[in-house]
């Protein structure tokens, strides 16, 4: 059905590829954000991306590639808005370990969260985004992504324990403060 | 594998919603028995809702689909690319359609004309309802059919701020539109409901030409997941033939936009929409308000504080919910060494209730952090009761159908597995708005309870230890001394140990322990016994059960015991004295006995000694350590043995001492004694009747050997000689024969 309506927006039906925003628009929140990290400008950069996209459909090849190629773009257009704006949107850098922040600012941990969010790899990113920022329930994510079911239970599972890993320090430090 | 490590591969799934009925089942299982994987489970659930709640504020618009596709459009008019209306309309039904098909394509085979009733019912409620007009959407349909009969159940829904547009006719003009009902069940559709959530907590602010849905509560910011506005629940009445329905539809043309819905069943307007869009300069500020009615909020509290007497503040805590008609859920407390006590406080209390105990909570004591977090649940709550009422009627459809009975077996099998799905899922919804229900009727407030000076020590710790290093002339004596002047100090030898080196000289270790005041008693005394080459004391203070910068002078010391290192060993090996003895003695064997028994009677050391013999006789060496003032005694004893054919004496000087030690200087001498046989000399015995005697002997000798030889020969060569005779012999006879 996807393809099928692929095709259609590709011969420029328009609620086709309103269709198609809506099967695909948080899949590419979730990839956006974990580059960019700021949900308004995650929003912007989703908003361009579809409509770069349907400027660009008819020349779309493969329909089958479509989801790849839709990620394609919006890391472009992040690339590019970074650039012209000069905001960092620096790859997240190899974290040295400080001590836990104080928690009792929850921006410092969001902070983190964030970040550790942003160093899982993309494959393990984009479902845990789906289901921790977007709510999604497993079969959601399995549709949005998708991903068959055994493929995606390891890369949730493996992406949830990497991201527990990664925040253990503040994690703990939840339970043990005071 | 074992299980405890499946489950907890399987925990983050678990809570991510990923496993299957069966795995979840498996898991349910298990830690009702296993405490440790139940609490693995409960880490990752808390780990899950601690780090989303963090981040929550990150979380995108609940509608950025339809954002999205509004700035789509937008895009599109501006480009004057847009299709016309019928051709665009045409296009809905036709995707709406597939969708359908979609949904049937398990048992298409049985369906017949339903497809088209679903796409033509599915159309007809989105243009008679307005919900094109009013960007919305139909969000779940589902088809119950029996044969040629047909009913579904749905939901619609639409942005909250074209309530007015997408309902408004309705509500305002009562009767007549029960009319209109009326004639709508005609068409299939007899039951509508509408809920519309709440728009006060939900405000529009604009930000740089952006929208953000913000709410403010409690002084916090918080992005409300909740915009999305009017849900409508369609439920069938009677399911009718398939031909009727379509009768039904043709008959029933819709003339206008203005819907003939249905028959108004149940309306539910939660809260009445605001002016969507207040001020921008304005920003809403929302008192700590207490929840309104059908609102469905979470709120939840994290409070730390610090007190003088946690039993005092249980008390009074017990007292404040007494009061306030809350309940302690439960209570973890820990007593640190120090006897203070921390511990963790959950209560429960009514939301109304809420604010007012987290003010009286101050007089408690210190708060020292707070947070404060409410969740709408709102959306989440109605889209719950939504499912579970189309799924009631999807479930009572099925049992009606298992009643009568009707169809082949293996339809009838369908039925029933689709039954027990149906009821699985009804009894997760409820299980669902259960939880809802009791989260939301009693707020939750966690109290993190310290008592001051929690992080004091409670006592400090005196550690000593020395290193004790000793040169004593006799390491074995003093290692033994020592280790009973420990014992009798009242201490204990914990490690002791003895090495010694070829050379003669020892080392000894000694660890020992004894109680601090004796300490420096004894370290004097160990000192006596030797010359000390290294003396250190090490002494240490350490604050035990508390916290850098929380100091505590009134805190008891404790003195561990001290620690005493006691090395002792000998000085080094020093030659002074070196000779050289060569004796000559036919008796090399008995001398070397006696030799050594000298030296061992003179209190020397034989370090190497040996004896051989060989064709010209016995040699005997023996090198000998002794001390300097016995060495010239041996010396003398040792030349009685026999002749002396060589003596020298060397004496070598130390070298110059460059420690402490020198006093100590082992004065040792080394002989190099050798016996030896006197050379025997050739021709002792001679003469003629020797020469002859001599001779007799050689010649019986070699007249023994070549007898030996013979038998030897005769029992190699003999049974062969035997054989060739008898061979011979034969072939004698058989000549003889044969002439």
């Amino acid at each position: 059905m996807e393809l099928d309506l692929i095709r259609r927006a590709q011969a420029g039906d328009r609620t086709a590829f309103e269709d198609l925003i809506r099967a695909h628009a948080r899949l590419v929140w979730a990839s956006v954000y974990g580059w960019v990290k700021d949900p308004a400008w995650t929003e912007d950069v989703v908003q361009d991306t579809f409509l770069k996209a349907w400027e660009a459909l008819k020349d779309l090849k493969q329909p089958e590639a479509f989801k790849g190629w839709l990620l394609t773009i919006a890391r472009r257009l992040a690339w590019r808005q970074a650039e012209i704006s000069g905001r960092s949107m620096s790859m997240p850098e190899v974290p040295e370990r400080p001590m836990p922040v104080d928690l009792a600012d929850p921006e410092e941990a969001r902070d983190e969260v964030q970040k550790a969010l942003a160093r899982l790899p993309e494959r393990y990113r984009i479902p845990v985004t789906l289901h921790f920022l977007n709510g999604m329930e497993y079969g959601a994510i399995e549709k949005s992504t998708g991903l068959a079911n055994g493929s995606l239970r390891g890369l949730v599972a493996r992406g949830v324990a990497k991201l527990r890993a990664e925040l253990a320090p503040w994690w703990r430090s939840r339970h043990e403060h005071s | 594998m074992n299980i405890h490590e499946k489950i907890e591969t399987l925990t983050d799934l678990y809570v991510a919603g990923g496993l299957g009925a069966d795995e979840r089942g498996e898991v349910d299982r298990h830690i009702a028995e296993c405490a440790a994987c139940a609490s693995l489970l409960r880490d990752a659930r808390e780990f899950s809702s601690w780090a989303k709640g963090l981040i929550k504020n990150d979380a995108p618009p609940a509608d950025l689909e339809d954002r999205v596709i509004a700035r789509f459009r937008a895009a599109g008019q501006s480009k004057r690319r847009r299709f016309p209306v019928g051709k665009r309309f045409l296009k809905i039904t036709g995707s709406i359609a597939a969708a359908v098909a979609l949904i049937f394509i398990g048992n298409a085979a049985t369906d017949g004309p339903a497809e088209g009733y679903m796409a033509e019912v599915r159309s007809r409620l989105i243009a008679n309802s307005g919900a094109r007009d009013a960007e919305g959407k139909l969000i779940e349909l589902s088809i119950d059919k029996n044969g040629g009969e047909l009913a579904w159940a749905g939901t619609m829904g639409a942005p909250s701020n074209n309530f007015e547009y997408f309902f408004g006719r309705d509500l305002s003009r009562g009767e007549s539109d029960r009319d209109r009902g009326v004639n709508a069940t005609s068409a299939g559709i007899s039951g509508l409901y509408a809920r519309q959530s709440d728009e006060q907590a939900a405000r529009r602010l604009t930000e740089g030409g952006r929208t953000n849905l913000v709410t403010r509560s409690g002084g916090k910011r918080v992005v409300d997941s909740l915009s999305d506005g009017v849900a409508l629940g369609i439920e069938p009445t009677t399911a009718m033939p398939a031909e009727k329905m379509k009768k039904a539809l043709d008959d029933d043309k819709p003339t206008a936009k203005e819907g003939r819905l249905g028959e108004l069943k149940d309306l539910a307007v939660v809260a009445k929409a605001d002016s969507p869009t207040p001020a921008p300069e304005s920003p809403a500020v929302k008192p700590p308000n207490p929840v309104q009615d059908n609102r469905k909020i979470i709120r939840t509290a994290e409070v730390s504080i610090e007190v003088d007497s946690y039993d005092a503040t249980y008390t009074k805590l017990g007292e404040l919910m007494t009061a306030e008609k809350g309940l302690v859920a439960s209570a973890n407390t820990h007593k640190a060494a120090n006897g203070k006590i921390s511990a963790t406080v959950v209560v429960r209390v009514p939301p109304e209730r809420f604010e007012a105990v987290l003010a009286k909570l101050k007089d408690f004591g210190t708060i020292r952090n707070l947070n404060v977090d409410s969740e709408d649940v709102t959306k989440a709550y109605i889209d719950l009761e939504t499912r579970l009422k189309s799924k009631e009627i999807l479930a009572e459809r099925l049992k009606k159908l298992l009643a009568e009975g009707k169809g082949t077996v293996k339809e009838l099998m369908e039925v029933e597995v689709q039954l027990g799905a149906t009821n699985e899922a009804i009894e997760s919804i409820k299980g669902e708005i259960k939880y809802y229900d009791n989260r939301i009727g009693l707020s939750t407030l966690t109290l993190q309870i310290a008592e001051k000076d929690l992080g004091q020590p409670f006592e400090y710790v005196q550690t000593l230890q020395a290193n004790l290093a000793l040169t004593a002339r006799d390491p074995d004596d003093v290692y033994a001394k020592a280790q009973k002047e420990i014992v009798d100090a009242g201490g204990q030898v914990v490690d002791s140990r003895m090495t010694r080196q070829n050379d003669g000289s020892s080392t000894g270790f000694i660890r020992g322990r004894v109680d601090a005041d004796k300490f420096q008693v004894l370290r004097e005394s160990l000192k006596k016994y030797g010359v000390a080459t290294n003396d250190t004391v090490n002494q240490q203070k350490t604050a035990r059960g508390g916290r850098d910068g929380a100091p505590k002078p009134d805190a008891p010391l404790r003195k561990e015991q001290a620690v005493i290192d006691l090395t002792i060993s000998s000085p080094p090996v020093f030659v002074t004295r070196l000779s050289q003895v060569l004796v000559e003695t036919p008796t090399v064997d008995s001398a070397y006995q006696a030799a050594r028994k000298a030296v061992e009677g003179a209190g020397g050391k034989i370090v190497d000694g040996s004896l051989k013999g060989s064709v010209d006789g016995m040699q005997g060496t023996l090198r000998i350590q002794i001390d300097a003032d016995k060495f010239q005694a041996l010396v003398d004893s040792l030349k009685t043995a026999g002749k002396v054919k060589n003596a020298n004496v060397n004496s070598v000087l130390p070298a110059a001492s460059t420690d402490g030690a020198a006093p100590l200087l082992r004065e040792r001498a080394e002989i190099d004694f050798a016996l030896v046989t006197p050379p025997q000399l050739i021709g002792e015995e001679h003469g003629l009747w020797k020469s002859v005697q001599d001779t007799l002997a050689k010649s019986w000798t070699g007249f023994l050997w070549s007898i030996e030889k013979l038998f030897v020969g005769i029992s190699l060569a003999g049974p062969w000689i035997l054989l060739l005779i008898v061979g011979i012999v034969i072939w004698r006879k058989r000549k003889k024969a044969a002439a």
